[in-house]
């Protein structure tokens, strides 16, 4: 119980530092290259209306660059506080792309970025342009070394599973770098920060519009803005399609929850719309949607890239399909079990000196591996992720998606026609959507990360073997400081950022 | 183990230059054409 407690509340926490750290880092991807864009124009054309523009921008992206510091430092920490087990097993390598990400990275982007916020008189024009290109850069790299550990955790490759000190160690740099899942999700989360800095731009400058304000410098922004998300979403939408089927071939699991598919069934269909009966459980009879319009093969199609294959439900993940080669669960929590006892009985062979008796414990104990992680969960159903929270939480992220492709669609064609300046409802469906933005984003890791437990390494560590042998009380206690502190830097956040903008693009 | 394929890897990885410097040529046209709007606007 004290175990589970504990589990929860560092789930808690880190989920807390992550969601409140993906509500600066967007912006930071997308708006660090829209400025480079910007200042690109500037140097080529030489005209200082662009200058001005890159400094207003530059200023919004500077306040966002610094708060946002803060949580992703503590998030780092977290790692060592409350999941020194998680640590300690994979440690050797997870630690490599996170080391990389610091020293390479994030020194890059720091360094430069002084030059870029304080150097406009003190460096060449060129100079300057370049310290900008290698904030954006730097910041995306950052990005990289981080999806690289995160896909890894998603789908462990590159890696071998060292008897005698029962961590897991690198086998392959190449691989862990290569890994599918590290690119598909790296592309995929660095797209969906290039839409956010862009409606950031475009509903930023829409609300000038709307005033009247800075009105020529604020058609420029919402062009560049509107282009760069335009293409971008389009970008979204082709590694969301890769990150799905990676998603398909190595978290069944997660792709049924973000479904709500109970039965799997070749030909199967998306559900683009609908409503999950609350009353569902995993293996009865009743439905699982109340409502729902359903895109025919388009399932089988995103996942595997072919309408006729066949995608596993939860009842098959769970209770095993033999037709279709899939194992039960329970078959392989006791594979599990077997692989942990076989662990346990080489290490005491080791110690007494029965080489024998080591060598077949070492042979069990291999052909039960890649079930190790199951042996530590105790019931079949806990296979399956929480199904309502993935499966809105993905419905969520893709509707809005698409609604931000279309918005920069229609605001880039009305600008183009200059016929801007009278569409009031299109500006205003503008500005509202950049809060828009942050639910996808979160959304979408919701659909990451709650959408692979019970896993904190997929298949080989649940999460609740991973935190640190620390006290609840310290938990809680300090989920509470760190809700109150990010709050408080969110909210100095948004009011320093309104203030900019409400004085205006003049002066900068 | 999966066996990872490094050339498909690489080809992914490299679409990330590649978007940058297309939505950056898009914005060049872009502005090109809105610029000349305005510039018209002016005059008439």
């Amino acid at each position: 119980m004290e175990d589970a407690l504990l589990t929860d509340w560092s789930r808690a926490q880190f989920a807390l530092t992550a969601m409140y750290h993906w509500l600066f880092v967007p912006l930071t991807l997308g708006l660090s290259f829209i400025i480079a864009i910007m200042e690109t124009i500037y140097v080529k054309t030489g005209n200082v209306v662009w200058k001005e523009i890159t400094k207003f921008w530059m200023t919004l992206f500077a306040i966002n660059f610094a708060i946002g510091l803060a949580t992703g430092i503590i998030m780092e920490f977290e790692f060592g506080t409350n999941w020194s087990n998680y640590s300690w097993i994979v440690g050797d390598i997870f630690g490599a792309p996170l080391a990389i990400e610091g020293i390479m990275a994030f020194f890059m982007e720091s360094t430069f970025f002084a030059v870029m916020f304080f150097g406009w008189d003190k460096v060449s024009k060129k100079m300057h342009l370049l310290s900008t290109w290698l904030v954006a850069i730097g910041s995306n790299l950052s990005a990289l070394w981080i999806l690289v550990a995160n896909g890894w955790m998603q789908n462990p490759v590159g890696m071998v599973f060292n008897v005698d000190t029962a961590r897991f160690e690198m086998e392959s740099f190449w691989d862990v770098l290569f890994n599918p899942n590290a690119y598909s999700k790296f592309l995929h989360t660095i797209g969906s920060g290039y839409v956010m800095g862009s409606l950031f731009v475009v509903g930023i400058s829409a609300w000038y519009l709307l005033k009247g304000r800075d009105v020529v410098k604020a058609k420029k922004s919402i062009v560049v803005g509107a282009t760069f998300g335009l293409i971008t979403s389009i970008f979204l939408i082709v590694s969301g399609d890769e990150s799905a089927h990676e998603v398909a071939l190595h978290q069944p699991t997660k792709l049924a929850a973000m479904e709500g598919l109970y039965d799997g069934h070749t030909r199967a269909g998306i559900v683009a719309v609908g409503q999950l009966n609350s009353e569902k459980e995993i293996g009865d009879k009743k439905e699982p949607f109340i409502w729902e319009i359903e895109i025919p093969y388009a399932l089988s199609f995103l996942g595997f890239h072919n309408t006729d294959a066949f995608v596993a439900g939860i009842n098959d993940l769970v209770y095993g399909n033999k037709e279709q080669g899939i194992e039960s669960a329970k078959s392989k929590i006791e594979k599990g079990k077997v692989a942990i006892e076989a662990l346990r009985s080489y290490k005491e062979a080791k110690k007494s000196g029965d080489i024998a008796k080591a060598k077949t414990a070492l042979e069990t104990f291999r052909a039960n591996e890649p079930y190790f992680g199951y042996g530590y969960l105790s019931d079949e159903k806990e296979i399956i992720p929480p199904v309502a929270l993935t499966f809105y939480s993905f419905h969520i992220m893709v509707g809005f998606g698409l609604w931000f492709l279309m918005l920069f669609f229609f605001v880039l064609y009305f600008a183009m026609v200059n016929r801007l300046d009278g569409k009031k409802m299109l500006l205003r469906l503008a500005v509202f959507s950049i809060p828009l933005g942050y639910i996808a984003g979160e959304a979408g890791w919701i659909v990451a990360e709650v959408g692979r437990q019970p896993w904190a390494i997929q298949d080989m560590l649940p999460v609740g073997m991973a935190t640190s042998n620390v006290s609840v009380t310290a938990v809680q206690t300090t989920f509470w400081l760190f809700a109150i502190i990010f709050t408080l830097l969110m909210i100095a956040e948004i009011k320093i950022i309104l203030k900019q903008i409400k004085l205006g693009m003049e002066g900068h | 183990m999966e066996t990872i394929d490094y050339g498909t890897a690489m080809i992914w990885y490299s679409m990330w230059p590649v978007v940058i410097f297309v939505a950056y040529k898009f914005v060049r046209i872009n502005i090109e054409h809105l610029e000349n709007n305005i510039e018209t606007k002016e005059k008439k």
